[in-house]
Parts: structure tokens; C-alpha cells; sequence
């Protein structure tokens, strides 16, 4: 949809981004989008990251932040006091799992990445923002898990073609079905027989050509930004 | 309308010979009086390279399995049991539909020849006895159609098609998990799936691991994190699976006749 722009650009860009994300995301993402902008202010405390799309490694660090945020939002869900009664007990389970499931994409990246590249390269730690998420209301997480797990799918359908190694290829293969499994789950929990939210810029997420979006980093950047603090600068985005 | 592959034959005797393997386990699976001799990609597509898949050979088994699930889906909106399911039956069977049509203009934009399969090609038995039944093969597909393309993804990889199948791969992703829903199953794959009418689904390929796997990227993720569950993990990740293993589960279905039409006239060349 865009092309990357140099990282001197990077901060307007992913603004710039950020509001067209909040086109598609609804009434409940709009009001988002307006804390985001205030919280955005604050970025510069949290630091700055790069990601640096030129090698492998940079690109797993990519899905590692990705999994940071969701990991640290599940958490977030399951462990605020009142998730036994905000949810159903169904529900309880999908977002228990959930929960476990991205805390394991996010150790597996870690560890990876170590192990590829050593300790230096590994993304640092995020800091996340959850205050434009009501935890005790089940719409406002429901929703929430749509848009990251909508967002994670389409991000990890464009970032495959950065990957020059074919064995992180199929180990991406391996963790964004799981990622669609999700979006499917959370879709059906919002809407009966839905498979899936809205994409980024509007339209359904799935095309008519029955396909799932393919987003570049700086589409996925601006829909998460209103959940991170941390900058995070994305280099050398493959055209 | 030229074939590319048609160049290729010299590798497709040992192809044809994997390929009758692959049918054979068919059997050994209870899918039924599922023939050995089957025809499904023309010899010369399917098994054009010795070392590995070709991008037509991949578009062609990709196409096949996508014919496959559209097949069942449009048999079972034929039947009366689908209730409150039948919306999203109908949602699933418009993007097979859609899978289709993209992968034969994909294949047709490259010069080569989509293989042609029509409905009545494909016998799913007492699969569509029941909503349980329906239920259960759809599940399995589904699961079957995630592991395929991700078990290609290696074969295109470089190539403008890549994308583009983990588009369609995710979407599958999707589908699974609401079919898995609909049975009160988990919309993630437990283990390797205890108590699956096909057990071949969840089991261990050519050079893929079962979905019960806990090893990924060279690391024992049971052994080396802490504060899962082994079913956890395994839920975590979903695996490849070869296309061989993949032909020889989607094999017991195809009953029909049609194959690849190099004429263009719209007849079965068999």
C-alpha cells in the first residue's frame, strides 16, 4: 500500500499510518486512535527501536515484537481482576489459550534469535500501552484481540517474502495459521459465524478473492502504535 | 497452449511410482474402496522435478485440494442438516470458490494448464451422512489444506506466488478453526489431534514432524521454556506436511475421471 520512507521519516510516517489504520477499525478503534495520539506524545520516553529488514534476523525481530505486544496483552486480559466475570467461561478458556500461546511465540522468538544471531540482536523489551483497552469490558477486549490478531496475520502474510532462509519461512508458516486460528476464534466470539474483523483502510479482511491481507511493516506499525510506547523505526523494507 | 513442464517427463516415471504410494495409503486409512490408480495431476505437472516442486506443480496440487473442499462444501449445502451453520458454510465454500479461480488464473496468466476438476469428481460417502460426519471431514481438511501450503511454502519461495498462497493459507487457518468451533473442539490443534477420523492429518510426514511436535527451530521448546503445557506448545505451532502424504489422505475422495485438458476445448482428455 505504501513503500517505507527513509528513517528520518519514519516517526511521521507511522502517524501517518496509524490514522488510516483507525479508519477501519470501527466506532470502539476511532476513540483509540484518539488516546493513542496523546499517549504518542510519550513515545520518546519508552525509547526507540530499529528494525532492520535487510537481514533475516531483522525481520524475526519483527515478529517478535509482535508477539511482545500480544503476549503482553493477553496477559493483561487474563490477569485483570475481573476476567472471571467479564467472560464466559468459554471464553475464559479461548483467551487462556491464547494467552499461553503468544507467551510461547514470544519466548520461541527470543530464544531463536539468540541463538541465531546472539544476545545483542535481540529486540529489547517493549514498553506497551493497554489504557485505550477497557480490560473489564468484553467488547472493548474482544475487539481489541480481532485487531491484533487480524493485524499479526497480515503482517506475518507480508513479511514472508523478506525471509531469505527457508526454514524461518516454514516457522512463520507454522505460527500464522495459529495466528488466523485465533482471528477466527475471536471473530466468532464477536459475531456468529464470522471468521474475521475489518482490514486496515477498511474493507473485510478477507478479499473477494478469499484472501487475507499481505500488510507492510508500516501498515502493521500504525495499527499497533496506539499499543506500544516504544518507537519503533522499521529500515530497509524490501519494495 | 504450450506446456511448460512437458519438457520435464524424464523425472515423472519415478513420480508416477511415488504417487501410487502415496494412493495406496489411502487405503490403510478407512477412507473406502479408494483406487491405486487414480489419475490426478498429469504425471509430467505433478512430478516434473526429482528434487523438488515446481511452482505449476504447486499451483496444480494446490488447485486440486481447493476443488477438493469446494466440492464437499457445495454436497453438503445440499443437504438439509446444516441449520445454523449453513451461513458459514456458505462463507467457506465462496472462498474455495475464490481459491479456485484465483489459482487457475495464476496458472493460466503463467502458461501453463490448471487441471479440471468438476463437483461430481469427488465422493465423500457417508462424510455426508450426518452434520457430525460433515463436521469431522471438514475439520480434517481444513487442517490438511494449513499444513499443505505450508509445506510449499519453501517450493515458492522467491517466486511472485508466495504471497499469495499464504493469503489463501491463513484464510484455511480460518476456516479450521470455525469448523473446529462447530464441533466444541478447540479452534488450535491439541497434540496431534487424539481421536481423528483420519489419523493421517495429524501424523508425521515426509521430512515433517506430527502436530504434536514441541521441537521448533532446533529447540525442545518442552524442555527449554517453562510455564506451558506440553499441549500448549503444540497448539502454538501447526505443521507442514508433504504433498505426497497430503495426495495420499486427499486421494480416497477423488473418484472422478477428470485431469488436466491441454486442448483447451473444455473435454476430458481421459
Amino acid at each position: 500500500m505504501s513503500s517505507p520512507l527513509p528513517p528520518a521519516l519514519a516517526a511521521t510516517d507511522r502517524r501517518g499510518f496509524f490514522k488510516r489504520a483507525g479508519l477501519g477499525l470501527g466506532v470502539a478503534a476511532a476513540a483509540t486512535t484518539l488516546q493513542a495520539c496523546d499517549t504518542n506524545d510519550d513515545d520518546d520516553d519508552a525509547g526507540a527501536v530499529t528494525l532492520d529488514f535487510s537481514s533475516d534476523v531483522g525481520v524475526l525481530n519483527y515478529a517478535y515484537a509482535l508477539e511482545q505486544l500480544e503476549a503482553a496483552f493477553y496477559s493483561a486480559v487474563v490477569a485483570d481482576a475481573g476476567f472471571g466475570s467479564t467472560f464466559n467461561a468459554d471464553e475464559q478458556a479461548v483467551l487462556r489459550a491464547l494467552s499461553a500461546h503468544e507467551n510461547i511465540h514470544r519466548d520461541f522468538f527470543a530464544t531463536a534469535i539468540q541463538q541465531a544471531a546472539g544476545a545483542a540482536a535481540v529486540l529489547p523489551d517493549l514498553e506497551v500501552d493497554f489504557s485505550a483497552v477497557n480490560l473489564s469490558d468484553r467488547r472493548s477486549v474482544l475487539e481489541a484481540a480481532r485487531t491484533f490478531e487480524d493485524t499479526g496475520v497480515g503482517a506475518y502474510n507480508g513479511a514472508g517474502r523478506y525471509l531469505e532462509s527457508a526454514d524461518y519461512l516454514l516457522i512463520a508458516g507454522k505460527i500464522v495459521s495459529v495466528e488466523a486460528r485465533h482471528a477466527s476464534v475471536i471473530a466468532g466470539l464477536l459475531e456468529t459465524n464470522a471468521i474475521g474483523g475489518t482490514r486496515i483502510g477498511g474493507g473485510s479482511q478477507i478479499d473477494g478473492n478469499g484472501l487475507d491481507p499481505a500488510y507492510t511493516p508500516s501498515e502493521v506499525l500504525g495499527a499497533v502504535d496506539p499499543f506500544v510506547r516504544t518507537v519503533i523505526r522499521a529500515v530497509n523494507v524490501p519494495s | 497452449m504450450f506446456d511448460l513442464l512437458s519438457t520435464l517427463d524424464a523425472d515423472a516415471a519415478a513420480g508416477v511410482a511415488s504417487r501410487r504410494r502415496a494412493l495406496h495409503t489411502v487405503g490403510k486409512i478407512g477412507l473406502g474402496a479408494a483406487a491405486a490408480s487414480i489419475p490426478f495431476l498429469k504425471p509430467s505437472v505433478a512430478f516434473a522435478q526429482s528434487g523438488g516442486n515446481t511452482a505449476f506443480e504447486v499451483l496444480n496440487y494446490a488447485l486440486t485440494l481447493e476443488y477438493l473442499e469446494r466440492s464437499f462444501y457445495r454436497q453438503a449445502l445440499d443437504m438439509n442438516y446444516l441449520s445454523t451453520a449453513r451461513p458459514l458454510v456458505e462463507t467457506i465454500e465462496a472462498d474455495e470458490t475464490a481459491h479456485v479461480a484465483l489459482l487457475r488464473g495464476a496458472i493460466e496468466a503463467a502458461g501453463g494448464d490448471p487441471v479440471d476438476y468438476e463437483d461430481a469428481d469427488f465422493t465423500f460417502g457417508d462424510f455426508l451422512s450426518s452434520y457430525d460426519n460433515f463436521l469431522a471431514l471438514a475439520q480434517s481438511l481444513e487442517d490438511t489444506g494449513v499444513r499443505a501450503y505450508k509445506g510449499q511454502a519453501g517450493a515458492i519461495q522467491g517466486t511472485d506466488y508466495l504471497t499469495t498462497a499464504l493469503q489463501i493459507h491463513s484464510v484455511e487457518g480460518r476456516h479450521a478453526a470455525a469448523i473446529r468451533r462447530l464441533r466444541g473442539n478447540q479452534g488450535w490443534i491439541p497434540l496431534d489431534q487424539p481421536g481423528a477420523p483420519v489419523p493421517a492429518v495429524y501424523g508425521a510426514g515426509n521430512g515433517f514432524p506430527a502436530e504434536d511436535n514441541v521441537t521448533q527451530g532446533g529447540v525442545d521448546l518442552a524442555g527449554a521454556l517453562t510455564g506451558y503445557t506440553r499441549q500448549e506448545i503444540t497448539e502454538a505451532f501447526d505443521e507442514g506436511l508433504d504433498m505426497e502424504t497430503v495426495l495420499g489422505i486427499a486421494g480416497g475422495f477423488i473418484t472422478g475421471n477428470k485431469d488436466q485438458d491441454d486442448d483447451g476445448d473444455g473435454s476430458d482428455n481421459n
